[in-house]
């Protein structure tokens, strides 16, 4: 009676000493048993879970900074063609102004010239009076 | 027998666990990275009810006979296999829980690597964006400092401008003078006076040239009126 009882513990025994793993895609039974008991499957699914939350939670982050860099980018944007539009408009200015700047001297020249040779011809005149 | 049964048992027992418990070891050839989760479970299964005849077998033949031993491994085959058909059915719960997981891990990650790379784009086309705004500023600067100058020179034209219509105002003052001494001239002198006619010319020149005056004034205004920018 005794050797059968340590028939029975040493089979016991024997089982527990397989190597197992804690995939639950191999080991087959005494594998699939000391996964369920240990809860090592359960932690498996866990730790997966864990790492699923964080990646969730760098997730939305990124999903913040999107949008904060979109509206940056935006803004930025928005401020380049402002002062493309400034820019443009004051060398519209420029370019107009220095034309008729040019005319201007150009006339004022003309003009000066005329001034000058009417004071000379009425002084003239003055004095022949 | 009992000799027999001394030695042999505990050698198959030990011969099959051994044969049986392939741990670590993918049931499917063709693939070195994990198990077949079908072949796995007909493993599984398998597995559970040889333990459960081997252990029935040794309970059997632990409570009774041979006759016993044979009993106790045929129900322990039957309660083997079921349970382990409900630790297969248990493992492929866990099996598909993992693989949904990592499925979603992979595709979170994915999406944080491809947002990471588009937010490292955004940061550079928001430099580029910023040195762009700074050389057009600077130009701008450039810009209105050069109108600045033109405007001045504006000022000084419109100055001068002032002082021609000032200057004509004068002259035309200067004419209505001569033009009254002329007039008196005329009263002294002969009608065929050349001296007389000569200054009557040249006073009427004058007019002209100081009409003429006039108008440069006026077009110089236009002008200046329109650099109005």
């Amino acid at each position: 009676m005794n050797m059968k009882l340590v028939l029975v513990l040493g089979s016991a025994c024997l089982v527990s000493a397989c190597a197992t793993t804690d995939d639950p895609r191999e080991g087959g039974f005494v594998s699939g048993v000391q996964g369920l008991s240990s809860g090592a499957y359960e932690r498996r699914v866990r730790d997966r879970e864990d790492n699923l939350a964080r990646l969730r939670a760098v997730q939305d982050d990124l999903k913040q900074e999107t949008t904060g860099l979109d509206a940056q980018k935006q803004q930025r944007q928005k401020l380049l063609d402002e002062e493309q539009r400034k820019l443009a408009s004051l060398n519209k200015d420029v370019k107009a102004l220095e034309k008729k700047l040019a005319a201007l001297s150009k006339e004022q020249g003309t003009s000066d010239k005329r001034v000058a040779e009417l004071d000379k011809r009425l002084r003239e005149l003055k004095g022949q009076l | 027998m009992k000799t027999f049964v001394k030695k042999a048992v505990p050698v198959m027992l030990v011969g099959s666990l051994l044969a049986g418990c392939v741990s670590n070891q993918p049931m499917n050839d063709t693939d070195d990275s994990g198990g077949s989760p079908q072949s796995d479970t007909d493993r599984t299964k398998t597995e559970g009810a040889v333990f459960g005849a081997i252990l029935g077998g040794l309970i059997g033949l632990a409570a009774g006979d041979k006759q016993g031993a044979a009993i106790g491994a045929l129900v322990g085959a039957g309660v083997g296999y079921a349970v382990g058909s409900e630790v297969a059915k248990r493992k492929q719960e866990y099996a598909t829980t993992e693989e949904f997981l990592d499925a979603e891990i992979a595709r979170t990650a994915e999406f944080n690597d491809t947002a990471r790379a588009h937010h490292e784009r955004l940061r550079k086309e928001i430099v580029v964006l910023d040195k762009e705004t700074k050389a057009l500023q600077s130009k701008y600067r450039a810009g209105k400092a050069n109108k600045a100058q033109l405007a001045a020179k504006k000022s000084q034209l419109e100055e001068k401008l002032a002082k021609n219509n000032e200057f004509e105002e004068t002259l035309q003052k200067e004419y209505e003078i001569n033009s009254e001494i002329l007039a008196e001239e005329r009263k002294v002198r002969k009608a065929q006076d050349p001296y007389l006619s000569k200054l009557e010319k040249e006073n009427g020149d004058l007019r002209v040239q100081i009409e003429q005056l006039r108008k440069d004034s006026e077009q110089i205004a236009q002008i200046n009126e329109r650099l109005s920018v």
